[in-house]
């Protein structure tokens, strides 16, 4: 029996020493080794490698120590660096290791000048790591109860090897698991914090070839919290028209910290934030009024917290909540101004009373409606007759006299103070003086001077003037100390350049209104657009009347200061003259006759001027008179040669007779000879 | 301990005090949070009456405010080091009758027994501080000296887990009023020092 299983026990042998593997490295048998195999090496320190030759190997055929070559990935290291340690060992060093590669091979040149590979090594090289610099931590509050601690550290230079970072944390007694990061090497977040107990912390930098640790961080993590903004922040209006109520809720019990809070609101559509002063709410609380807003805005708030003893961090703003505060009454009456049209017929005015809308901060609401009420102050008996209106004009019509009218604006919570207007019979009342206007960059100054001490308020007219339409009134009206004002178009139309506007200034006392004065004014003048269109009406032998037109007011972009006419004949020099601006007519004299000329006019403004279509005429040849003058006395010495020439063969007519008409016999009565009987004599 | 106390002591004793005052209060709040949880948790009746459990220390002493520094931070000391065995044991109780199913209520209760830890250091600095000795911890604790209870039932368990959460609920406030007594100036300690000279 023992040598049955003796047998099965040489065959089983048998049979693994035939399968198995070799064990010194595989079916292939190397010739050689190197040591260290795959060193992990420190940049720029030195390094010896040596190859060290099987004795079995050496048997193949002539194969020494000597005959070794390195090569660094097929580099050939240079031959200074070898040294021959005996017969199957050679080296090779590496002064500085920033001149290796991977691999490392150590060949031999063989038989017939084969080189053969005997083995290869990876060379890591690297640096160990610095020590982490800038360690600091923060705690975030995730949730009500959550607080993860999240480190942040400067891992130092690369270091070309895997470097495991680990963040460390402890007690004095007590010691926790290390956080690992994930996927970065600068920072780590441990789950939950415990507060209250001084922990140190601080980061190891591990590599293959060291371990560097940064210098601890000693701290309460109570004090490196940024908590969550407060939630549930909510708006109500209080009692007062200035007044805001906010409520919040705090995701910190007091038991872990009190806080203190930074409240910041402003206006709707506004970008500029105010803040309520820190002093207010460097407490602990839920809940701030704040004072001191206007009426009917909406405002948008947000807050912040953080622990009351400043240590920390902020948190984020909260949510942006809106609240609108309550209407209040209107803070001013509207500004109110009057156009009288007397066209129908001098003593039936039709006023139209324009006002214009309260500005936001002034209505304090919205306004329901306007309440007119006018009086007539010449007539005591008289009733007072009120409208109220919605929109922001209103048409009268009433009998020439003294009026006062009085506007409210009403809102939900009441009327705001009275404006009073006093339409008096005739502006006789004293008008200011010296109106004057002067354009400054891209604003219209107009200035004049006050009558006297007694004018409460000025009333400021300005129209663009336009020859196609009426020009329309935009007015302003402005307290009684003022002695000029920007007119830089405010409301809705700029003030443009190269337009005309008409401006008028109306004084208002208490008991009376100044006529107005009125101004022509331009921003900023141009040349014209287009040159006047010059004519002749009448065009004589050595003179010519020119006529043309005013330019209008669209076209003059300016005041126009004179008009030029310039003319020329056809290879003649041109001739220049001035005009006064306000003629549209004019003769131009010692003309050549019967010369073709060629006129232009150019209109000059302050800024330029341009010149009109050319117009050629042609001067008579002859005078005026002329030609009669020649003609009938021509006509008349005619008539008297004929005269005296009729007159002159009336007196020699009978010479004329004769020779003209010779007496000629006539022929029928022509005989030989009369033979008559002796007739005696008696 | 010397009648004149140096300027970085007390500064430290100060912030030591403040600190614990802080934790003993964060505490209370965690074990009345993690109470509501275990009595729901363990299927309790919250108004459930609970006798004095053995080895559980108890809060109210009568003459508290004829107690000296020192007597105050040594009764708390060992109050603690109680809770922190008690805690330990009722963790143990829990992960074996749930196994990890709730680790809501095993990383609370965690982190009370860490809060409980970090307190008794506190102590145990103060104590220092009034240049007292530590007593060690074998020469207060039962684990050495009497035998190790019997083991209990699971109610009982629940019975017993529900009395000391409930009783170091009230040792946290009674810690915050001593320490507070601590913190004001030197005659308290003054006098301390004197009556600690007598054993």
């Amino acid at each position: 029996m023992f040598s049955r299983w003796n047998w099965v026990a040489c065959g089983f042998y048998l049979v693994l020493s035939i399968c198995s593997p070799d064990a010194s490295g595989g079916l292939v048998q190397s010739c050689g080794h190197i040591i260290p195999e795959s060193p992990v090496l420190a940049l720029g320190s030195n390094f010896t490698a040596l190859c060290i030759l099987n004795e079995s190997c050496l048997d193949f055929g002539n194969i020494y120590a000597s005959q070794i070559i390195w090569k660094i990935k097929n580099r050939l290291v240079p031959k200074e660096q070898y040294r021959e340690i005996n017969r199957t060992v050679s080296s090779v060093t590496f002064n500085d290791t920033s001149s290796l590669a991977t691999p490392l091979t150590c060949n031999i040149l063989a038989d017939g000048q084969i080189e053969q590979n005997i083995y290869g090594i990876t060379v890591t090289v690297g640096l160990a790591p610095e020590k982490p610099k800038n360690l600091s931590c923060i705690v975030h509050q995730e949730s009500r109860f959550t607080y993860p601690m999240t480190c942040t550290w400067n891992p130092g230079r690369h270091t070309f090897l895997d470097t495991q970072f680990r963040l460390r944390y402890r007690w004095p007694e007590q010691i926790f698991p290390d956080c690992i990061p994930k996927d970065v090497n600068n920072s780590c977040t441990i789950d939950d914090t415990q507060f209250f107990v001084n922990t140190e912390i601080w980061v190891e930098a591990t590599n293959a070839l060291g371990k560097a640790e940064s210098d601890p961080l000693v701290l309460d993590p109570i004090d490196i919290v940024k908590p969550l903004p407060p939630q549930n922040v909510s708006v109500t209006s209080g009692l007062l028209p200035t007044v805001l109520q906010l409520c919040w809720e705090n995701w910190i019990t007091d038991a872990v910290m009190t806080l203190k809070f930074n409240i910041r609101y402003r206006v709707v559509g506004d970008t500029n934030w105010m803040e309520v002063p820190p002093e207010d709410t460097a407490s602990p609380r839920t809940s701030f009024s704040i004072q001191g807003l206007r009426p009917y805005t909406e405002y948008v708030f947000s807050i912040r917290c953080m622990k009351e003893d400043g240590a920390g961090y902020w948190s984020d703003w909260s949510e942006e909540k809106t609240g609108i505060t309550i209407e209040d009454q209107p803070s001013k009456g509207p500004p109110i101004w009057r156009i009288i049209d007397t066209s129908q017929s001098p003593a039936c005015w039709t006023v139209h009373l324009i006002w214009k809308a309260l500005k936001p901060y002034e209505a304090n609401g919205v306004i329901l409606q306007y309440e007119l009420t006018v009086r007539d102050k010449s007539s005591l008996s008289s009733p007072v007759k009120k409208y109220n209106v919605t929109n922001t004009n209103h048409t009268l019509e009433l009998r020439e006299g003294t009026y006062e009218v009085t506007l409210i604006a009403r809102n939900s919570v009441g009327p705001s103070p009275p404006s009073v207007l006093l339409i008096p019979a005739s502006n006789s009342k004293a008008p200011v003086k010296n109106l004057r206007t002067l354009p400054k960059h891209d604003k219209l100054w107009v200035g004049w001077t006050a009558p006297n001490n007694y004018v409460l308020k000025y009333v400021i007219e300005w129209c663009l003037m336009s020859s196609s339409s009426d020009c329309i009134i935009e007015w302003q009206i402005v307290l009684g100390d003022v002695q000029g004002i920007d007119l830089k178009g405010i409301y809705f139309k700029g003030i443009k350049p190269f337009k005309c506007y008409l401006i008028t200034v109306y004084p208002l006392y208490a008991d009376g209104q100044g006529s107005g004065q009125s101004v022509k004014a331009y921003l900023k003048q141009d040349r014209p657009s287009k040159g006047p269109t010059v004519q002749t009406k009448k065009v004589g032998k050595a003179e010519a009347v020119l006529t043309w037109n005013h330019l209008t007011v669209e076209e003059q972009n300016g005041f126009i200061r004179n008009y030029t006419i310039l003319y020329k004949t056809i290879d003649g020099n041109e001739t220049v003259v001035t005009v006064d601006p306000s003629k549209t007519e004019y003769t131009l004299s010692s003309l050549t006759s019967d010369t073709l000329y060629t006129v232009r006019m150019m209109a000059s403004t302050d800024n330029g001027s341009r010149t009109g279509p050319d117009f050629t005429f042609t001067t008579q040849k002859f005078g005026k008179g002329e030609i009669e003058a020649i003609v009938v006395p021509v006509c008349l010495a005619f008539l008297l040669i004929v005269l005296l020439g009729v007159l002159f063969c009336f007196n020699k007519r009978d010479l004329i007779k004769k020779h003209i008409w010779p007496i000629v016999p006539d022929p029928s009565k022509s005989n030989i000879a009369q033979w008559s009987p002796q007739v005696p004599a008696k | 301990m010397a009648a004149a106390e140096s300027p970085s002591a007390a500064l430290r004793r100060r912030d030591l005090c403040s600190r614990g005052i802080r934790l003993a209060g964060k505490m209370r709040a965690d074990v009345v949070d993690l109470l509501d949880a275990y009595v729901e948790q363990q299927g309790l009746d919250a108004s459930a009456s609970v006798a004095a459990v053995e080895g559980v220390p108890l809060a109210a002493v009568e003459r508290w405010d004829e107690q000296t520094g020192t007597q105050r931070l040594l009764e708390n000391l060992a109050a603690y080091r109680a809770f922190r065995a008690l805690l330990a044991q009722m963790l143990e109780e829990q992960r074996e009758q749930l196994g990890e199913a709730d680790a809501g209520l095993g990383r609370a209760l965690a982190a009370v027994l860490l809060q409980v830890s970090a307190f008794a250091y506190h102590l145990e600095e103060l104590l220092r501080l009034e240049s007292r000795g530590i007593p060690g911890e074998e020469g207060d604790e039962e684990e050495d000296g009497p035998p190790p209870p019997p083991r209990l039932s699971l109610f009982e368990q629940k019975l017993r887990g529900l009395g000391v959460l409930r009783e170091l609920a009230q040792w946290a406030v009674r810690s915050v009023r001593d320490l507070r007594q601590l913190a004001k100036p030197s005659p308290a300690t003054g006098a301390a020092s004197g009556l600690a000279e007598s054993p």
